[in-house]
């Protein structure tokens, strides 16, 4: 900073904590960090990239673990309260970041940090704690062993209500690979994190504070993020259009369950479940039995997609959580066709009480369970227990036995692909993309973390006239791109490329992406900016927010920037065209994603390389082009990619 | 000319007020109209009582920077009663209040009463809210004492106390609580 202009936004400092000499620095945040690369995930994948050397072991003490609050978060923009968690991820082995809701993000603004660095390994288990006075390493021997809920009812006990947390549970400190960062008790950030945590002997994270952030222009930006909260709050309902407000704030992405007849790319995993059972587990249905007070949010949030529910009878009575979602609950039901409603509640309260990912969790589970039956397990590698579908006493008992890495569950806690690798024979029939178990479509194999919903989620669930408004605004520039809304997409590359820049742009400010991706035609963070209904306005907030002027086309270029840093962490860990792109058990299913067809191998190719494409990167090898990197200000990048090239090829962490 | 604290009409002359026992500095108007900001009940489930509160707060965010010019919800003027945040942490029994939002009592306001501090405490002629005003204020916490619903504190990183103003009769939180869960009624 200098002068007399104010840099608003930035709480501006850093913490770096290096726990194997028990150090603490702060350091300032400088303008070319904060410019270049926004916050959150954008200095997650700054800091990976600066701080971790090529081709490491995830849970060794060189891995970094990164995180951070958006630009938006603690200020009073709505739906902004969001942290980004970045590591190299213990699941798959390349970069691995999750984002995550919560109140903790905004209590570190509070505190006066935007990002926490740490590295290294304590030589026992601590925890930091931050307030206004600075940054604390203390011995978290109390905490330790404990899980989620409890961690952050201690710290709150300790340091008062104004605290909040995050740590890990049981499952991060016995280093599943399937465990999660969890904010605030029951809000995951996965990407492999948790158990990097457990690796460095870190419990958890609390903060509070009273500092404020600066903001250029208070008022200008008062008023634009008061004019959001009315436009979000008188958000029409357009009729006829399944994703809509209603249905969202009624059932949260449980709503989900209510299309699934219609979901086709859930075939693969939906082979055991009538439409009866179906019926069981729709959102409504569930709400009528459990729901008990009805909605909750993260900090500043409009939308509230979170309940809580309690059980009242049958065997799990007296089950009580929060965040039941679909993306955690998927694979124990249409994965282990599982139709008991009870049992995902209390599936649920476990997973978050352990601090494990919901959706890899259950996925590993859900693959041994496809090798059960294909016999490439029996009863003795699972240590006795039958697995067979619909048994949800087993899918309990093996999440308990996969936190504490139990018999069985040992082998659970590796992860799907890791399984596939560790047994015999079951290579062949591994699934998605970098290890992760997910959907297959093309957004699924260029996520930057592995297969992933998150890379791109945008232009998804808009209704028909925005995903026309959006195209008109491409159109302009890439005239070879055809209609969304007609089948047959051409230049789908490069709207992967739109979303994928413009969801790091999100997740660096800090903004939630069901909101402002889509939920309700509710895709522009300002209505009235009708040419690039993303952008504009977010460069209006950025500018009063920060006090100097933002362009739309340089935000969208931080999101290049951060996703091009992103993928040249991942191939220094391996990642390549060759290690891109589905597993041959994920190639014949079809699905309707911007009217993707059939994935087979030959379309699987074209697809990638129409990517790669759009993106400037190599098309033979997958690698980010020299004169991509360069337009994007990445020079330093490009000379470290070619000096230490070539990478060996991708394999997953070592085990 | 009235009391300051009582809103009792002075006899001519007076320098202290004969109900109260006061010493009025200037003359004000008698407040007659006193609004509040009060949060609703909603959902009464089958089994649970339940708020329409989502714990979003967004109310407190915008009340810090109506007030403060930074959200920060330690700074906010209105603390929701996070019953459901305790929820979610599954702590099952009742948690106390600490902080909550003021009721502008009608009347003698015991936070009024026990100031001491001539000119720190004052209602708003046009929403009849209880006004501190900081330059006068000396931050003895007398009234963070006297206050039965815990609607008035002091905040170290702000030095000073807080409690709802009504924002000059809008209350920025209930403009823009999401589910409609606060309400400005007149109380008197």
């Amino acid at each position: 900073m200098g002068g007399s202009r104010v840099r608003g936004g930035w709480a501006g400092k850093i913490l770096r904590v290096d726990l194997t000499r028990g150090k603490i620095v702060e350091e300032p945040l400088t303008d070319d960090l904060a410019y270049d690369f926004i916050g959150s995930r954008g200095f997650d994948a700054k800091f990976l990239w600066e701080m971790v050397k090529p081709n490491i072991d995830p849970l060794s003490p060189e891995n970094v673990l990164s995180l951070g609050a958006g630009l938006l978060t603690g200020t009073v923009f709505p739906e902004c309260g969001r942290i980004n968690v970045g590591c190299i991820s213990a699941l798959n082995g390349i970069y691995g970041f999750g984002n995550s809701g919560g109140w903790f993000p905004s209590r570190l603004k509070a505190a006066g940090y935007d990002h926490i660095v740490v590295t290294g390994k304590a030589p026992k288990p601590v925890y930091i704690f931050i307030n206004d006075d600075g940054a604390q390493l203390l011995d978290a021997g109390d905490l330790w062993g404990k899980n989620t809920i409890q961690t952050e009812k201690l710290l709150r006990q300790k340091y008062g209500r104004d605290t909040r947390a995050c740590c890990i549970g049981q499952a991060g400190e016995n280093l599943v690979r399937t465990a999660s960062t969890m904010v605030d008790g029951s809000f995951s950030a996965h990407g492999g994190s948790g158990a990097v945590w457990g690796s460095k002997n870190l419990k958890a994270i609390a903060a509070t504070g009273t500092k404020k952030v600066v903001i250029a222009d208070p008022d200008e930006f008062y008023r634009l993020a008061k004019r959001e909260v009315e436009r979000i709050k008188k958000a029409e309902e357009k009729p006829g259009y399944y994703f809509s407000k209603a249905n969202y704030r009624q059932y949260g992405t449980l709503m989900l369950y209510d299309l699934l007849p219609n979901f086709v790319g859930y075939g693969a995993d939906n082979r055991h479940l009538t439409p009866e059972q179906l019926d069981q587990i729709r959102a409504s249905t569930l709400q009528e039995k459990y729901a008990v007070a009805y909605h909750a949010g993260c900090t500043n949030c409009l939308e509230h997609c979170t309940f809580l529910w309690e059980v009242f009878a049958g065997p799990y009575a007296g089950t009580r959580t929060t965040a039941l979602r679909f993306g955690s609950t998927d694979y124990m039901t249409m994965g282990m066709g599982n139709a008991d409603s009870g049992s995902m509640v209390k599936f649920h309260q476990l997973v978050n009480e352990y601090g494990m990912c919901g959706k890899m969790m259950p996925g590993a589970m859900a693959f041994a369970l496809e090798l059960y039956e294909r016999g490439i397990i029996t009863k003795e590698d699972t240590g006795g227990i039958e697995l067979k579908a619909g048994d949800h006493e087993t899918i309990i008992k093996l999440t308990h036995m996969t936190a504490f890495r139990e018999g069985f569950g040992n082998m659970l806690a590796e992860g799907p692909y890791n399984m596939a690798r560790k047994i015999p024979g079951a290579y062949p029939y591994r699934h998605g993309a970098y290890g992760r178990k997910y959907t297959p479509g093309l957004a699924f194999m260029t996520s930057p973390r592995g297969t992933d919903h998150l890379g791109t989620s945008f232009a998804v669930f808009l209704p028909p006239e925005s995903k026309e408004a959006i195209y008109k605004h491409l159109v302009k520039k890439y005239p070879q791109l055809s209609s969304p809304t007609e089948p047959g997409v051409k230049g789908k590359g490069i709207w992967m490329v739109w979303e994928e820049s413009n969801k790091a742009v999100l997740d660096s400010i800090g903004r939630c992406a069901l909101p402002a991706g889509g939920i309700g035609g509710n895709e522009s963070i300002l209505t009235e900016v009708e040419d690039d209904p993303l952008a504009e306005g977010r460069a209006r907030v950025l500018s009063a927010l920060t006090g100097r002027e933002w362009a739309a086309e340089q935000i969208y270029e931080c999101g290049e920037r951060i996703t091009n840093v992103e993928r040249a962490i991942s191939v220094r860990q391996g990642a390549s065209k060759e290690a891109d792109g589905l597993p041959e058990a994920d190639q014949h299913i079809e699905f309707d994603y911007l009217a993707v067809g059939e994935v087979t191998g030959k379309s699987m190719r074209e697809y990638l390389e129409d990517y790669y494409r759009a993106r400037g990167w190599d098309v033979n090898t997958g690698i980010p082009a020299r004169a991509k990197l360069e337009e994007l200000g990445l020079g330093h990048v490009a000379d470290e990619l070619e000096a230490n090239a070539p990478y060996p090829r991708w394999q997953g962490p070592p085990l | 000319m009235f009391c300051q604290k009582c809103g009792k009409e002075l006899s001519k002359g007076a320098t202290v007020c004969a109900s109260c026992g006061f010493q009025p500095v200037e003359s004000k108007i008698r407040v007659k109209n006193i609004w509040r900001v009060t949060p609703t009940m909603g959902v009464v489930s089958e089994n649970k009582f339940a708020t329409d509160c989502t714990a979003c707060e967004t109310c407190m965010n915008f009340c810090s920077h109506f007030h403060e010019g930074s959200a920060n919800t330690v700074l906010s003027r209105i603390v929701i009663n996070p019953t459901e945040l305790e929820w979610m942490l599954h702590e099952t029994d009742d948690p106390t209040v600490e902080r909550t939002i003021c009721r502008q009592c009608p009347g003698l306001a015991p936070c009024m009463a026990v100031c001491k501090v001539a000119g720190a405490m004052y209602r708003d002629e046009k929403t009849g809210a209880v006004i501190i005003d900081p330059e006068y204020c000396n931050n003895c916490r007398a009234c963070e004492r006297a206050c039965p619903y815990n609607a008035v504190w002091y905040v170290e990183g702000a030095d000073k106390m807080l409690k709802c103003d009504l924002c000059g009769g809008e209350p920025q939180c209930v403009e823009v609580c999401p589910v409609f869960c606060l309400k400005y009624e007149k109380v008197a």
